[in-house]
């Protein structure tokens, strides 16, 4: 109980929240951490108007790019911290499925995640990611909802 | 870390599961703990049979009764824990509403509650008050499930 956190960030802020938040928890329980990103699958909706000669492995670049620069930044937090660590980057998944992969791969015991991610900044739905993912895991998660800023109620 | 922890039950096995793990958290946080429970307003929204069998002074005597029970169970567990715990009884409100009020009241920093109570439909994977709790709480909130 509380020995394996998996602490799930897509470097918005609410994301950014549960990683403070989660390798605070980690610390005070001396509990090991797994830091994921998920990146989404490619989809040609995306890339439709734009004819470019390789897009799938043009995004899978940009996206490996964007998950490390996210780690990074993660893995930097953690050696703050002084907390026991890996870091993994979910490819091609939609952010619930990839978190709760990501936590059954990992043997984790939580899961913390932020209560919205970049996904509301563009659509303005309300935390569906962070809601799909926690009508689904088996765990015990820690929703982290530090911020406060006028969401869209269910 | 968290300095308050409140914790949520309705009584039922799953909210047992947050209570011992909201005593674990707040026993190796060394934070302070509350215990909340609920009991919703007397409504009419019954059968006429019903209601003439149940008016309200009878359904707040019983919603005290079963709150004082449940919240002496916690204390109970608390002290086995080795832990004090104060207690709460939110009278006449909605479990969703009556947590978060509590919560604030009590300058708590992290809620932890089960994903069901004890009405919670197993086909949801997710009740409604948890739901409710997550999508308004400004402070963390921890899911045992």
């Amino acid at each position: 109980m509380f020995q394996h956190l998996l602490i799930a960030t897509d470097g918005f802020p609410d994301g950014e929240e549960a990683l403070r938040q989660g390798l605070g928890l980690a610390k005070a329980l001396s509990a090991k951490v797994t830091v994921a990103t998920v990146t989404e699958p490619w989809t040609e909706a995306a890339y439709a108007t734009l004819p470019t000669p390789s897009p799938v492995q043009i995004y899978e670049k940009a996206a490996a790019g964007n998950a490390a620069g996210i780690l990074d930044r993660a893995k930097k937090a953690a050696d703050q911290a002084g907390v026991e660590y890996v870091t993994r980057h979910i490819r091609g998944q939609l952010a619930p499925q990839g978190i709760i992969k990501a936590a059954k791969d990992e043997e984790c015991d939580r899961i913390i995640v932020g209560s919205h991610g970049r996904a509301v900044w563009v659509a303005s739905s309300s935390a569906a990611s962070h809601r799909k993912c926690s009508h689904s895991a088996t765990e015990p998660f820690l929703s982290v909802a530090e911020l406060p800023r006028g969401r869209i109620p269910c | 870390m968290y300095k308050h922890i409140l914790i949520a039950t309705d009584g039922s096995e799953l909210a047992g599961k947050a209570v011992a793990t909201g005593f674990d958290l707040a026993r190796q946080l060394g934070a302070q703990a509350t215990v909340v429970t609920v009991t919703e307003p007397w409504t009419a929204f019954v059968t006429s049979e019903t209601t003439f069998g149940f008016p309200v002074d009878e359904y707040e005597k019983t919603a005290n009764e079963s709150a004082s029970r449940i919240l002496a169970g916690a204390s109970k567990l608390a002290r086995k824990a080795d832990l004090h715990c104060a207690t709460v009884h939110a009278k006449d409100q909605f479990p969703a509403e009556g947590i978060l009020e509590t919560a604030n009241k009590n300058h708590c920093d992290l809620i932890v509650m089960a994903s069901h109570g004890r009405r919670g439909l197993e086909r949801l994977l997710l009740g409604s008050q948890a739901v409710r709790v997550l999508t308004h709480s400004t402070v963390p909130v921890l899911i045992c499930r």
